[in-house]
């Protein structure tokens, strides 16, 4: 039973939509994490889509592009996601409201399910003005998020520091609620 | 607080009208970083436009250093708008690629970019830029003499912005020209090129307008139609008259807000004459230019001379007014040259009026000063004490720059009359240093 569970659970797919203001380092975490490399990526223009392998767990990341003329998603991107990861820019902070409305515009999709979790990695953790993980939070104010889970985790995507740290919190989130099934 | 969400869509359309109105600058044709054609992108903090490849180095910087936004694809903020428009590649450049040597090479552009923007290896070392690329842009304005074909380039792109800054402190500037009356932050013309071009003669005329005409034109960038140009006779009339009658008013509000070198005003028993000769407004902050000194000033000028003979008595009043206000157009010129053609036009006009205009009978000592604001490169008066025809009194013209190292005083002075009736000329510095000394041929 343990044995065609785990193989069950294997050959899942589970889809995370990656999402944040333009210049917040999505690409570059999708391509560390994918590739071990530091892109110097240029602005993506649409999505960029990669699956990687994370503790036997398949996960198949789709980064969207920044730029706003793409957001709002069209809501078929959103359905059977089982975790969104919102990139900040922690050294942008004039920005950081911008990311806020648009964090909030993104949970109160329809089509987003309520138990999907939520990773923030607040990025760009190296630069001079860099805001801590909690200053971020609060910011974003993520603390009035209920009832989803919530993670943030500060990083660096060039170096790649802190976002195993986070795909891990992602990972055992997503087990824990299929064991919960 | 989301500053995104305050710009609205009509606002947005205006701006990107804007952008691509800058974006077909020639200047702005080509990514300020590696040169490749057709950049789409842009530092919103720098006020440059790159290509999609320079953006995302731009982006791996870190929004302390470089804000990249897509000139197509985001919302700007009004403010964003201002300064890219203010800045531009050119200016950019000038600040920090100022020290790059001619033909560095290229290649590594991530390299280059850094080194450019973060480690700034090539930004001006005399120390005069210490400031953000924001507030250095008068001095910027200082290195770069930007051309009249810049300021119309501009003026083709902000007529929307125009408008919303129809009530700045900036439009409303007697000194401003055009570029500066449409919101963008000029570049100072360089003397010999504004003086012989539409936007220089545009910047001369509103010189003689009053400022509210200025505001309510919209579209300064044009040439001065036809009506205009009565009304500005018209006006150059009135301004003349005030003139005669304030006899050598120093720190006129008009002339000093002017700041212009005027060469030439005199009067004589029978015609009057006045020659305005605007120098563009800004020039102060042209130093570095001025270095080259009267030399080069006067070699630049060149002289259209307006051939006024035989006009009927009635017309006499506006043919004085145009050819002041054609002299003020075209006229930079050397003063014993515009001596020449104050004498030349004077004979004309005496040959042309059995009853000539402007029967004030030698009001002598008429001088015009044309005083010019601190910001100013100085001023350039000219003085005729106790003309009369035929006089064989010495006459004395003074320019002074004060803003300018070379170009201090200039004495323009009457050494000697011939009994020919041809008289002779000697321009010299302050220092005594002489600069020209010539004949005149024509008779006083």
């Amino acid at each position: 039973m343990g044995l065609s569970f785990t193989k069950l659970f294997e050959t899942k797919e589970n889809r995370i939509l990656m999402l944040g203001l333009d210049a917040a380092g999505k690409t570059t975490i999708l391509y560390k994490l994918k590739q071990g490399i530091d892109v110097d990526d240029i602005p993506t223009i649409g999505f960029n889509v990669e699956t990687l392998e994370h503790k036997n767990m398949r996960l198949t990341i789709w980064d969207f592009g920044g730029q706003n003329v793409k957001r709002p998603l069209p809501i078929y991107y959103y359905q059977n996601v089982e975790g969104v990861i919102f990139v900040v820019d922690s050294n942008d902070q004039d920005r950081v409201v911008n990311a806020r409305d648009d964090l909030r515009m993104l949970l109160s999709e329809e089509g987003l399910k309520e138990d999907a979790a939520l990773l923030v990695f607040a990025n760009k953790k190296d630069l001079p003005n860099a805001l801590t993980a909690a200053e971020i939070a609060d910011k974003l104010g993520l603390h009035s998020i209920r009832p989803r889970n919530w993670f943030i985790q500060s990083s660096c995507a060039t170096s790649g520091e802190g976002l195993y740290e986070g795909l891990d919190w992602l990972y055992n989130n997503i087990v824990n609620k299929a064991e919960n099934l | 607080m989301n500053g995104k969400a305050s710009v609205s869509k009509e606002l947005n359309a205006k701006h990107i009208k804007i952008l691509e109105g800058l974006l077909k600058l020639p200047e702005n044709q080509y990514c300020a970083d590696c040169k490749s054609k057709g950049p789409r992108w842009a530092s919103v903090n720098l006020g440059i436009f790159i290509c999609m490849q320079c953006s995302g180095i731009h982006r791996g910087l870190g929004v302390h250093i470089s804000k990249v936004r897509s000139a197509t694809l985001d919302t700007w903020l009004p403010d964003q708008v201002a300064l890219i428009q203010s800045m531009g590649n050119e200016k950019s450049n000038s600040y920090w690629e100022a020290e790059l040597p001619p033909k560095f090479d290229r290649v590594g552009i991530e390299n280059f970019i850094r080194a450019k923007y973060v480690e700034k290896r090539w930004i001006p070392r005399n120390g005069n830029f210490k400031a953000s690329p924001a507030v250095r842009e008068d001095r910027i304005l200082d290195k770069k003499m930007g051309s009249g074909s810049r300021s119309t380039g501009y003026l083709k792109c902000t007529d929307n912005l125009s408008e919303e800054r129809k009530n700045s402190k900036l439009l409303n500037n007697v000194t401003s020209s055009p570029s500066i009356q449409n919101g963008c932050n000029p570049a100072p013309p360089k003397v010999s090129e504004q003086i012989a071009s539409a936007v220089k003669l545009q910047e001369v005329h509103q010189k003689l307008e009053p400022s509210d005409t200025q505001a309510r034109k919209g579209q300064p960038g044009g040439r001065a139609t036809p009506m205009e140009s009565e009304a500005k006779v018209e006006y150059a009339t009135d301004f003349l008259n005030k003139l005669s009658m304030e006899e050598a008013k120093e720190n006129d509000p008009k002339l000093s807000a002017a700041n212009n070198l005027s060469l030439g005003r005199s009067q004589t028993a029978e015609a009057t004459q006045c020659f305005e000769q605007k120098v563009p407004s800004k020039v102060a902050e042209n130093k570095s230019k001025l270095d080259s000194g009267i030399e080069e000033l006067l070699r630049d000028f060149q002289w259209n001379t307006p051939t006024v003979v035989g006009k009927p008595l009635d017309d006499m009043k506006n043919d004085t007014m145009s050819l002041i206000d054609k002299s003020s157009m075209v006229s930079p010129l050397p003063v014993q040259q515009q001596h020449t053609m104050l004498a030349e036009q004077q004979s004309s006009y005496m040959a042309a009026a059995p009853r000539p205009w402007g029967q004030s009978h030698s009001i002598p000592n008429n001088i015009h000063q044309a005083t010019s604001n601190a910001q100013n490169w100085g001023r350039i008066s000219y003085q005729a004490p106790g003309r009369m025809m035929g006089s064989v009194q010495p006459l004395n013209y003074y320019a002074a720059a004060s803003a300018s190292p070379n170009l201090r005083i200039c004495l323009c002075q009457h050494v000697q009359c011939n009994t020919n009736g041809s008289s002779r000329w000697n321009i010299s510095c302050g220092d005594g240093q002489a600069l020209l000394n010539f004949e005149c041929p024509i008779k006083l």
